[in-house]
């Protein structure tokens, strides 16, 4: 079973208990985007190199909407920047996340009505301990100095690249600190270039926000 | 966009949905006037303009300089498809002239561009003064007011309101539509009887102060050049960006014309100097309300005080986005390249900002100082002077870049538009310099007159010295100036493939390459 990192990212970048979102759309968009990406990364469907991504195996991935992704990679072959690929992703990424977690039964929708704005939905956790899973094994990562792990890394470093670092390293040590620099320096190359992508994507939305 | 161009397939779904959320022509353009505010500079500039200079060829100078900065904008636009931030003239220059000079123009910019949005604090006090005394009867002192507007607007900054779009396209039009009635209005009431052109002739233009007008009629303009941020979001960049520039300038160049000399038509060529000085930005307002009745100035003054912070927003927000920009690099402290978790706003670089802002308030507050003319005026004409600094460094650079790279251009558009752009702003930049006590309204031997140019050259010095310095020190960041958010790309290329000559020489590289090259296998499984 493929790790479900969206999911994952999903959980990070959401208060634990009130599911409130901790980044803003665009970058919690773009992190998704990411992960989506990641999860065909991590089971060897696609590659990265130099910007752009290729399909590599073009058999069919466990979960559905990574399969419904791949899909999409394969039938527009004419696309291959992943720039364009998490702009196209960030599109729609945050409703079927959400959508794969209420089918897993991880969390429900809340619809919050206020006086002059728009119905929003929050999807709120079910479970705390699964929902504030991603920070408490990255946070004991960090804490440790310990090595981690493709799927775990991956995060983490996305979470450097959206911002989220923000809230994970908020209370911890220098050292971890400092430990979570050199792990995202030692990125596997796929992932780095995934990240600074991802990075600049995030960095673009501000500098390009329209008012 | 690049990679769609090969095969132009029947139907994407990646191009469409990219593209739903792409800006056609007129929604740059609305961007673009929305920043430039255009009531703030008829009622604001052009009237302070013409009491501080004593001179009457603003109207024409606005056309020249249209001119000028359309002819610019030939290079300037076709440039901007190869430049990393390209709504920032400093990307410009380190890509074209060197990255210590793109360093230097970042620090004239965010000199210029914080002139120009604290001087608005002195401006609206004079705005909202007279609706507060008519709605509610209430005086208080110009800083009470600019305080309360600072207060928004750091708010606004820090939080990243939206400030809806349809609103502030609402608050352009009725701007827009407010010139031009009251401008009409000021033609069937000439003074003396008949229309006078006496405005318009381009001898007003040669005399001394040229150089003053001419910057004036830039200070106007700013906002011309964010058209090119929308580069990577338009429909098509190659068509989009360029006509919206176009579009911006000519807009801005024939509203301020038409605006600056009707004023001189409503109150004679031969007073407007003398009312302007004594009323201030009360002349068109005291126009409205003599040709179109009391409540025309009352909606008059409630959209000046509505464009001014309009003004002071967009303002606010350009000189955070460099800040925002800059950290991201490296060349300022990465603090200032955070963004607020939460709402995405740069926080760091719009607190700062508002810090300034804030100093300079309680500054001339304190020190009594006249809000109108030595804050709002002499901020925005310094403003001015930095921004036509530079326009006219990154026509040089932009001349340099197509000399290096002409490929894929048009003569036009890589020689002949530039260098005429080049060696005409270079005219400018020598009059402006030589004319800067006319553009302050001050007398030849006030320490201003040298102390603003020597300001800006002072930035630009520190600039270069601070980019030489980087590149010994930290060539990674040396090597990704001028890339705005990009900078994160070129920090992977980088890392991959460090780049010979300074690996050898810097301390920081190597040790980063020893990093990357033996811990992996420790680090992860």
């Amino acid at each position: 079973m493929a790790p479900m990192l969206a999911d994952e990212f999903f959980r990070l970048a959401h208060h634990d208990t009130t599911g409130r979102p901790l980044l803003h759309p665009r970058a919690t968009g773009l992190g998704l985007a990411a992960a989506l990406l990641g999860e065909l990364l991590a089971e060897r469907k696609i590659i990265i190199q130099d910007g752009r991504l290729y399909p590599w195996q073009r058999t069919p991935p466990s979960d559905a909407l990574a399969h419904t992704t791949l899909d999409q990679v394969l039938a527009q072959p004419q696309h291959t920047e992943v720039r364009v690929w998490l702009g196209f992703l960030s599109a729609s990424a945050y409703g079927s996340v959400a959508d794969r977690l209420w089918r897993a039964g991880h969390v429900r929708p809340v619809t919050g009505r206020r006086l002059l704005r728009r119905d929003t939905v929050t999807y709120v956790p079910v479970d705390l301990l699964t929902a504030a899973g991603p920070w408490i094994h990255l946070t004991s990562i960090l804490r440790g100095g310990e090595q981690i792990g493709w799927p775990e890394g991956f995060l983490l470093c996305l979470a450097v690249a959206t911002g989220l670092d923000a809230f994970l390293l908020r209370d911890l040590q220098p050292e971890a600190v400092d430990h979570c620099r050199r792990l995202c320096a030692a990125a596997p190359a796929q992932i780095g270039e995934l990240m600074a992508i991802t990075a600049a994507a995030v960095g673009e939305a501000v500098l390009a926000y329209r008012t | 966009m690049p990679a769609s161009a090969p095969a132009p397939p029947a139907f994407s779904p990646v191009a469409d949905t990219l593209a739903a959320d792409r800006l056609g022509v007129p929604q740059v353009v609305f961007f673009v006037m929305s920043a430039a505010t255009p009531l703030t500079v008829v009622a604001g500039v052009v009237t302070t303009a013409y009491g501080a200079t004593g001179l009457l060829g603003l109207p024409i100078a606005f056309v020249c300089v249209g001119l000028l900065l359309a002819l610019f904008s030939v290079g300037y636009v076709s440039m901007a498809r190869k430049v990393g931030n390209c709504g920032a003239f400093y990307s410009y220059l380190s890509k074209g002239l060197g990255r210590p000079v793109g360093v230097a123009g970042a620090w004239v910019a965010l000199l210029a561009y914080n002139a120009l949005q604290i001087g608005l604090y002195g401006a609206i006090g004079a705005a909202a003064l007279p609706l507060l005394e008519q709605w509610f009867g209430l005086a208080p002192p110009w800083w009470v007011i600019a305080l309360i507007a600072w207060a928004l607007t750091a708010m606004l900054g820090m939080l990243r309101v939206d400030v809806n779009g349809a609103l502030l396209a609402v608050l352009l039009l009725t701007e827009v539509a407010v010139i031009v009635v009251f401008s009409a209005a000021d033609l069937i009431h000439p003074a003396g009887g008949s229309i006078s052109f006496t405005a318009l002739s381009p001898g007003n233009l040669f005399g001394p102060g040229v150089g003053a007008l001419l910057v004036l009629a830039v200070l106007g303009s700013v906002g011309f050049e964010s058209a090119v941020v929308f580069s990577e979001e338009s429909k098509n960049p190659q068509r989009t960006v360029p006509v919206a520039t176009y579009l911006s300038v000519g807009a801005i160049a024939v509203l301020y014309t038409f605006a600056s000399w009707a004023m001189t038509v409503a109150v004679g060529p031969d007073q407007i100097v003398a009312v302007a000085g004594e009323q201030g930005t009360e002349v068109i307002f005291n126009l409205a309300a003599a040709h179109l009745g009391a409540s025309a100035a009352t909606i008059g003054h409630t959209l000046f005080t509505t464009s001014i912070i309009a003004a002071m927003i967009a303002f606010h927000n350009t000189t955070s986005r460099y800040m925002y920009a800059l950290g991201r690099e490296g060349v300022l402290p990465r603090r200032w390249g955070r963004t607020s978790t939460a709402t995405g706003s740069p926080h760091v670089a719009s607190l700062t900002q508002s810090t300034l802002g804030l100093g300079v308030i309680l500054l001339y507050a304190l020190a009594g100082w006249d809000p109108l003319v030595t804050l709002f005026y002499r901020g925005g004409t310094s403003g001015g002077l930095g921004v036509l600094l530079l326009i006219a460094a990154t026509s040089v650079a932009v001349v340099v870049h197509f000399t290096r790279h002409p490929g894929g251009e048009s003569l036009w558009r890589r020689r002949i538009a530039p260098v005429t752009a080049m060696l005409t702003l270079a005219v400018v930049v020598a009059l402006a310099l030589d004319n800067v006590d006319v553009l302050l309204g001050v007398p030849p031997d006030h320490a201003l007159v040298w102390a603003v140019p020597v300001a800006f050259v002072a930035a630009a010095g520190l600039g270069v010295g601070w980019g030489l310095t980087l590149r010994t020190l930290q060539p990674g960041v040396y090597a990704r100036i001028g890339l705005g958010a990009k900078a994160a790309l070129a920090k992977a290329v980088d890392a991959r493939t460090p780049n010979p000559r300074h690996a050898t020489t810097d301390s920081e590289q190597t040790a980063r390459s020893a990093q990357t090259t033996t811990p992996p296998k420790e680090l992860w499984r």
